[in-house]
């Protein structure tokens, strides 16, 4: 398996969890200071989310967007709107909210794919 | 056309069992992330209680420096940025979605090695530089070097401390040079929240590192669901077909 080289992981939100990831090692400040993560707490309007997660999935650099589910939430309409299999969104616990599945677009739509006529 | 069919629904079969063992998989490595989180926040609030609330906060990182540790190295598949799920999944053979690891967590050093090498080879060169002016300086103390000779006494008193003709850049770069721990350690995101950093930030630090490499497997996971929908709603509507083309 050929492998293509780094793409960054990106991290959207509150402030424990870009801390924790950044301490993990996925935090970079580029040359023109864009950073690849973004810290929401609740004075962070959505628009100012929405943007960053477009940017996020604009830039070539990055290969996966880590999203606290809570903060996803806010923006379920993009997120759904993204098909694209690079970058990868992934939806992830924060220190308040936990992980819950049923939320997860990608589960979402796994799990809306059966009907009965399938099965005939 | 019943072998044809019959072929297809194996396919079928074979697509929805794949699904199920990957959805297994992810709620697998979801628990294990959300547990890799909480062990990392609880370690991380132990540091918060020793260091102080400001030490462990978002002002440590706003505006420093720091380049990434971990990569994700994507397979060459998902070459095209702009490809979707469903040319993708076409240009794959049956059995391979479920093999294909299609993210890899990878340890990005290069960047921070070819830094270190640059700013080696200009230490050198400046060392070089400071070298000959010393030797200039020491065995020519008359005339116009006379205005140094105070520099020259401060540079002979301190040891290892090199000054100041030169810039304060260069003399940063020496004591670099001479400790160059120091500079694999500022690349450590550690370093961000100081240089004595508690034993709880340490394991806070090991639990996300496990959480990344969680995260990529996860990644991969949902990619692969994804190829596998597409693939399912294909041989669905390829089903279908067969059944009217019989009717």
């Amino acid at each position: 398996m050929a492998l293509k080289p780094g793409k960054l992981i990106a991290v959207i939100g509150d402030e424990d969890t870009c801390i924790g990831f950044l301490l993990g090692g996925i935090g970079e400040v580029n040359k023109s200071r864009a950073t690849n993560f973004m810290v929401v707490d609740k004075n962070t309007s959505i628009a100012e989310i929405e943007d960053t997660f477009r940017g996020f999935l604009k830039r070539n650099d990055i290969g996966i967007v880590l999203i606290n589910q809570n903060v996803a939430e806010m923006i379920r309409h993009i997120i759904d709107s993204h098909v694209l299999p690079i970058p990868a969104v992934l939806e992830i616990p924060s220190k308040d909210c936990p992980y819950d599945p049923s939320k997860d677009s990608v589960l979402r739509r796994a799990k809306g794919m059966y009907t009965g006529d399938d099965f005939k | 056309m019943s072998g044809m069919m019959d072929a297809v629904c194996e396919q079928l079969d074979d697509t929805v069992l794949q699904m199920f063992q990957v959805l297994e998989d992810i709620y697998d490595q979801q628990d294990k992330l959300e547990q890799a989180m909480k062990d990392g926040f609880l370690a991380m609030s132990r540091a918060r209680y020793l260091l102080g609330v400001k030490w462990v906060s978002v002002d440590q990182i706003l505006d420093a420096d720091f380049s990434s540790k971990y990569r994700t190295l994507t397979d060459t598949s998902l070459a095209d940025e702009v490809s979707t799920l469903e040319a993708v999944e076409s240009s794959l053979k049956t059995s391979e979605i479920d093999k294909l690891s299609l993210f890899e967590l990878s340890q990005d050093t290069t960047d921070v090695r070819s830094d270190q090498k640059v700013e080696q080879a200009e230490i050198k060169k400046t060392d070089a530089d400071k070298q000959t002016s010393l030797r200039k300086r020491h065995t020519d103390n008359s005339g116009p070097d006379k205005n140094k000779t105070k520099e020259d006494i401060d540079e002979t008193n301190e040891s290892k401390k090199n000054t100041t003709i030169s810039k304060n850049s260069k003399k940063h770069d020496d004591d670099d040079e001479e400790n160059p721990p120091k500079k694999e350690s500022s690349s450590n995101s550690l370093s961000l929240f100081g240089i004595l950093t508690p034993q709880p930030l340490r394991t806070s630090q090991k639990h996300f590192e496990g959480g990344v490499s969680i995260a990529v497997s996860l990644a991969d996971l949902k990619l692969k669901l994804s190829l596998l929908q597409c693939r399912y709603k294909r041989l669905s509507e390829q089903k279908l077909s067969l059944l009217s083309d019989e009717q």
